[in-house]
């Protein structure tokens, strides 16, 4: 999961192949999906690891080419910062030719055209989307350096769909990696329905959905 | 990099920069308003700071003068993607209610209307462009000028909201000198200067409804239209003419219980998108203020920067989706204008100028019809 030296610039392009429909509610299946302390736990082993490697090849006085470290304390605040960024466990996705719209539970939507490569800045940071094929890419970059991509990939069937969240900061060599897999569910079946709010934020109602 | 994420709002404060240097006068601060008049740097005012207060009447000027502000008209470079220019446009509707409220509360002129194109409905139009607009900063240009073709003042606005508690009625105040400035041309006039404005008003409506008529009432030698002689007052052509324009005034007044609708749903959401961006752009320059003084690289503090950065992109664009949602969905929507005419029920369709445009043939062939008839 991890990814030392992280190149994650690469050029993005609006591919021309139809992506698959993604429409629909999706929920975090946990049981597929990494857990982020696991995560910070196999980040922490393997920085261990870097640096029992790095001092061993000093006692031998040879050079070490391994990925760099960089500074601790960033990896261990993105692993932290993947737990807030991740946290939405509720999709909402709305797909047509042109357009597709991820609605994410107590978060902003993700929003993307086909028709070209969106790459816009707002007050407060940047946002880059594109289609290449085969996942939906959605990086966000914000002005300290904190890097946030998501990719989406829809399994063959339909019926999963994998979000891969990849955090990484220039303080750091290490990007902090977290999968998670959700899988479609019915909000009708629920028993209750929840909207988002200006005025009262989150509202829900047991209510049957759809009833007059 | 974030000087490259902030290039709109570096433009707007070059633009203030450059004011507050050639006018040597203060660095804006909150909720001021600065202005400009025409084009050249030489003709730059200094900054109007703190905001100018409204100057207010007992009652009308005499003679009481009827003002159209139009519909604020969009720079195509203040919408950068559609999903802005869809938020422009809601502004664009939104805020001439905010500036009609400011004229009408000076109580120096006589009916204020909001229409959806310059006409000779009233002696005077105002005509807005929205320059820039991000929620926090808010540049407009302002043109006031008569029927005769003469243009009275140009002003630049430029309101930056620093305090999040600010709603917009602190806003609207940047709308006050336009007011005192017009109130000061208008004063600067003999009371037969102003009567005979408004009667080239009269005329040039009439004109455009029966330009065989009316022309030669008009002087169009001159650099400005003047008139050259006046109807009688009991003219039955003109007291046609003011029937038809009556029926011009209905759609006004159609379409102003509409913008206050708008004002109603909109308003508070608008508000609060405006909010939002004060908060996170001030806790951004806040940011950059103490990432600039810190000496020591990152330490215990780097989760709570990271944390601060992304929370504040969140919440900004959370804010910023449920405004585009909403303008979006009043677009959309587009309402009929239904008027009672004459005992006729009569739906207009399409956008607000489509609309407009529709009921000004329609009167304009009442017009001829009748006048057909007479003959």
């Amino acid at each position: 999961m991890l990814h030392g030296c992280g190149t994650h610039d690469e050029q993005p392009e609006m591919s021309t192949i139809p992506p698959p429909d993604l429409s629909g509610h999706w929920e975090v299946d946990y049981a597929r999906s990494d857990s982020v302390q696991n995560q910070v736990n196999s980040t922490f082993r393997e920085v261990q690891r870097e640096i029992r490697r790095r001092n061993a090849a000093a006692e031998k006085g040879v050079s070490y080419q391994g990925p760099a470290i960089g500074n601790i304390d960033t990896l261990f605040a993105l692993a932290k910062m993947a737990e807030l960024v991740v946290e939405p466990r509720l999709l909402e996705i709305d797909q047509d030719r042109q357009w597709i719209r991820i609605e994410r539970e107590n978060s902003f939507a993700l929003v993307c055209s086909l028709e070209a490569t969106r790459n816009e800045a707002n007050l407060l940071g940047r946002e880059i989307c594109w289609w290449d094929g085969q996942q939906w890419h959605f990086v966000i970059q914000l002005p300290d350096g904190l890097n946030v991509a998501h990719r989406f990939t829809r399994s063959d069937d339909g019926n999963s769909l994998a979000q891969r969240t990849r955090l990484s900061d220039p303080a750091t060599g290490h990007d902090f990696v977290v999968t998670q897999i959700f899988g479609r569910y019915d909000p009708t079946e629920r028993g209750y329905s929840c909207t988002e709010t200006l005025s009262r934020g989150r509202v829900c109602t047991t209510e049957r959905v759809g009833a007059e | 990099m974030a000087d490259e994420l902030r290039m709109p709002l570096i433009t707007l404060w070059l633009l203030l920069s450059c004011i507050s240097m050639v006018a040597c006068g203060p660095v804006l601060t909150r909720s001021t308003t600065t202005e400009i008049e025409g084009e050249a740097a030489a003709e730059l005012a200094a900054p109007t700071a703190p905001q100018e207060s409204l100057s207010r009447a007992g009652g009308p000027l005499r003679p009481a003068l009827d003002i159209n502000v139009v519909v604020f008209d969009i720079d195509p470079e203040a919408g950068e993607t559609a999903q802005y220019m869809t938020v422009r446009k809601l502004e664009s509707r939104l805020l001439p209610g905010l500036f009609r409220e400011v004229l009408v509360s000076s109580d120096h002129w006589g009916v204020v209307r909001v229409v959806p194109t310059a006409s000779a409905l009233a002696p005077v139009n105002i005509r807005t462009v929205i320059l820039a607009s991000d929620g926090r900063d808010l540049a407009l240009d302002v043109t006031v000028s008569d029927v005769t073709g003469e243009e009275w003042f140009r002003l630049r606005l430029a309101y930056r909201q620093d305090d999040p508690s600010d709603n917009l009625s602190a806003l609207q105040q940047i709308f006050h000198v336009v007011s005192n400035r017009m109130r000061d041309v208008w004063l600067s006039r003999s009371v037969a200067e102003r009567s005979r404005l408004i009667s080239i008003a009269d005329i040039v409506y009439a004109r455009d409804l029966a330009p065989d008529f009316f022309a030669s009432y008009l002087d169009f030698e001159s650099p400005v239209l003047t008139l050259k002689r006046a109807p009688s007052s009991d003219d039955p052509m003109l007291a046609r003419v003011q029937r038809i324009k009556n029926q011009e005034y209905l759609f006004c007044d159609a379409m102003d219980e509409q913008l206050v609708i708008l004002l109603e749903r909109a308003g508070p959401t608008y508000d609060l998108w405006r909010k939002a961006a004060v908060e996170q752009t001030n806790w951004l320059d806040h940011y950059e203020s103490v990432a600039a003084l810190r000496s020591v690289g990152p330490g215990d503090g780097e989760f709570s920067r990271m944390q601060a950065s992304y929370s504040a992109y969140r919440s900004y664009r959370i804010q910023e989706q449920a405004l585009l949602e909403l303008a979006e969905a009043l677009e959309s929507e587009s309402q009929p204008v239904v008027l009672r005419s004459e005992g006729a029920v009569i739906t207009l369709e399409g956008t607000l100028e489509a609309q407009y445009a529709t009921w000004r043939d329609l009167l304009r062939e009442i017009f001829l019809l009748e006048q057909g008839a007479l003959q």
